[in-house]
């Protein structure tokens, strides 16, 4: 059964790649009853472990999600950003974006001749003020804000913002939820800093050297009209990557997540992204190397501020990656 | 021995994530110059040679090739593809290639007919997404055999051409594991105080990341690195370095300066031909990775001038291999007999 309430509330939680802290703080609470020992490590991961004497599996979703920076406040209420994580510019106009403190702004663009050579520089918020008391008092110069969307569900798919990866950071707390009799010792990591260069998971695979790591995060779909040519799609299953931009899936971390997907009958689907890249890109060269592999949830119109995913695609990463855990 | 090895190596596949399948021709060749074997966990495999002091030498030259991979089965029994690596997509047309499927399936890369294409359409370079892979198979039965994720690799035999000069497909960077062979071999004569690990590195192509893991494994105090560079042809800039005049030493920010002078006078007291080139920053080798494994290598870099890179039709002279692997053992030799703190100090 799917737990709308608690996806919403990852989906609402502010937190782009650098300022975790609501995300990793509500995170913390939510998982609290449930691991052996929590952790936070200098760059700011959250890491939940459930104690064993056998193999150290690392599991890992990063906490935080896209957004932007402020780069210049002007006294009119025009504020002047750059990206944190992968934003197209060209997607961005007369969307309503919210900060920490829940002060919000539009984005709008300065009159171009050619509107598709929009770019970032051409971009602005406007905070909807006309007050420079409030305006210098609010807004800063490396404030960061985030997308502001409703969470919307029908019966079989959501649509939210930062399903990317918040969607995996749900999978991680329902597989601890449910986490099975096993000899392993395994680390549940909400890393922080993946969009930026997935910082947070160089930094835990280094500190926790685990024998396994699988990272749960979105991926591409071949499903759209006209869309790119790839082979997933939304309601096909658990998603197993082979390939991205990042990682090569070791091959014996490819035949354990098949196996397992066949022996439990989960359904599955092979990916092979030709763009982008996870924690495992970072995890699977740490030290003298992890074996690693992905469990992905298909998702559509990655990166922008209406990802769209299916929900029986997702109970099927859970059992997946609870079966990876035993 | 050099040209039967790399006749042999260049005749299986290696691709990258995928070393691990034909790694005996490896340690057919390795183990009777060498102590011991073990591998890193992406799949490096290190051989090594072991001294009388403490002093660890790394060599690097990546075993694995650029392919391809399946990423789709299309009606009428095509299959669509990405490259594992970095491909010209004209080095692709009107090639054969075998699929490594359930069991191995011959293809042919085709592109439409010059009758049925406009001249525009001509004009412009095809994309590795416009190409395909013809089995001959339906559909139905290609799903049977091929699944997604599959790899592919085009076919070649090598090639002796005149003199030494020999072609092949993943002589890049196969040539620089004929280098530590030759290396190996020479040392194997001479007795060597150093520790010398043999490391054909994993997954170079897709962004040095066995160098990575093998490098934080092993640990050296040095390390020199194999790879090969581009040699002239006859739309090549002049000054391009040659087949057949020698390895070619880089200097640059990668590299140690100190070692690169004691490798150069070594050369040149044993009369080895050499070629240099400058490299501003980045290499764009398993250097890149070694420098700032750890507490940091200091490391120099060799090339093997190379024709047509990332083709099927990789061209070397034999002779550069040999010079090199020559003149890595006598450099090792001399480290062996320097004040190493001495050479590595700033």
């Amino acid at each position: 059964m799917f737990n709308s309430e608690l996806m919403k509330r990852l989906s609402d939680c502010f937190g782009p790649s650098g300022r975790e802290k609501s995300i990793r703080e509500m995170i913390m609470d939510e998982i609290k009853e449930l691991a052996d020992e929590i952790t936070t490590d200098p760059l700011g991961n959250l890491i939940a472990r459930k104690k064993g004497n056998g193999k150290k599996i690392l599991f890992s979703a990063h906490m935080d999600q896209i957004g932007l920076i402020i780069t210049h406040v002007d006294e009119k209420g025009f504020l002047r950003f750059a990206n944190v994580g992968g934003l197209n510019a060209k997607e961005l106009l007369g969307l309503r974006m919210v900060f920490d403190n829940g002060l919000e702004g539009v984005i709008c663009q300065e009159e171009l001749k050619d509107k598709e050579k929009v770019t970032m520089s051409k971009l602005f918020l406007d905070v909807a003020s006309t007050d420079k008391e409030f305006i210098t008092r609010n807004f800063h110069v490396g404030d960061m804000c985030v997308f502001k969307t409703e969470y919307y569900e029908t019966d079989d798919c959501v649509i939210c913002k930062a399903a990317d990866d918040r969607i995996g950071c749900y999978i991680l707390i329902e597989a601890l939820k449910a986490h099975p009799e096993t000899e392993n010792d395994v680390y549940y990591v909400f890393s922080v800093q993946e969009e930026v260069g997935c910082r947070g998971a160089k930094t835990a695979g280094y500190s926790i050297e685990p024998d396994l790591a699988i990272a749960i995060d979105v991926t591409a779909t071949g499903d759209t009209p006209d869309g790119i040519k790839m082979d997933v799609k939304l309601g096909g299953g658990a998603a197993i990557k082979l390939m991205d931009k990042s990682i090569i899936t070791h091959i014996e971390v490819k035949d354990l997540l098949t196996n397992l997907a066949e022996k439990n009958n989960i359904k599955y689907q092979y990916e092979v992204l030709e763009f982008g890249g996870t924690d495992a890109g970072q995890i699977h060269t740490s030290r003298e190397g992890v074996p690693s592999g992905v469990i992905s949830i298909p998702t559509r119109n990655l990166h922008t501020s209406g990802e769209i995913f299916n929900k029986s695609d997702v109970e099927e990463c859970i059992k997946l990656l609870i079966a990876a855990a035993k | 021995m050099l040209k039967e090895f790399l006749f042999d190596v260049c005749s299986a596949q290696f691709i990258s994530g995928f070393e691990h399948i034909n790694g005996d021709i490896l340690t057919k060749y390795f183990q009777p110059y060498t102590d011991s074997f073990e591998k890193d966990k992406l799949g490096s495999y290190i051989f090594k040679s072991s001294g009388s002091n403490d002093t660890k030498i790394m060599l690097a030259a990546h075993i694995d090739e650029i392919g391809l991979m399946v990423t789709g089965i299309l009606d009428g029994g095509f299959l669509s593809f990405t490259t594992v690596g970095g491909f010209n997509s004209a080095s692709l047309i009107a090639q054969d290639v075998t699929v490594y499927g359930k069991e191995n399936i011959f293809g042919v890369v085709g592109i439409k007919p010059p009758h049925l294409t406009s001249e525009e359409e001509r004009k412009k370079p095809i994309k590795i997404k416009e190409l395909y892979i013809d089995t001959g198979y339906t559909k139905e039965e290609l799903e049977k055999k091929v699944k997604i994720g599959d790899i592919a690799t085009v076919n070649r035999e090598p090639l002796s051409l005149q003199g030494s000069v020999i072609s092949a497909k993943a002589f890049d960077d196969r040539a620089c594991v004929a280098v530590m062979l030759e290396a190996a071999k020479e040392l194997k004569k001479i007795s060597h105080k150093s520790n010398v690990y043999f490391t054909a590195t994993a997954q170079e192509e897709t962004g040095l990341r066995g160098a990575k893991t093998s490098s934080y494994k092993i640990a050296p105090d040095i390390g020199i690195v194999l790879d090969v560079g581009f040699g002239k042809t006859p739309d090549m800039p002049s000054d391009s370095p040659e087949l057949g005049k020698g390895p070619i030493v880089a200097y640059g920010g990668r590299l140690n300066p100190k070692l690169i002078k004691k490798f150069v006078e070594t050369c040149k007291k044993y009369n080895y031909p050499m070629q240099y080139e400058a490299v501003p920053s980045r290499t764009g080798t398993d250097t890149d990775a070694l420098q700032i494994s750890r507490d940091g290598i200091p490391c120099i870099l060799l090339s093997i001038p190379l024709r047509y890179m990332h083709t099927s039709v990789e061209t070397i002279d034999l002779y550069d291999v040999e010079i090199a692997g020559k003149a890595i053992a006598r450099f090792i030799n001399e480290l062996d007999n320097s004040d190493l703190e001495e050479i590595l100090c700033f």
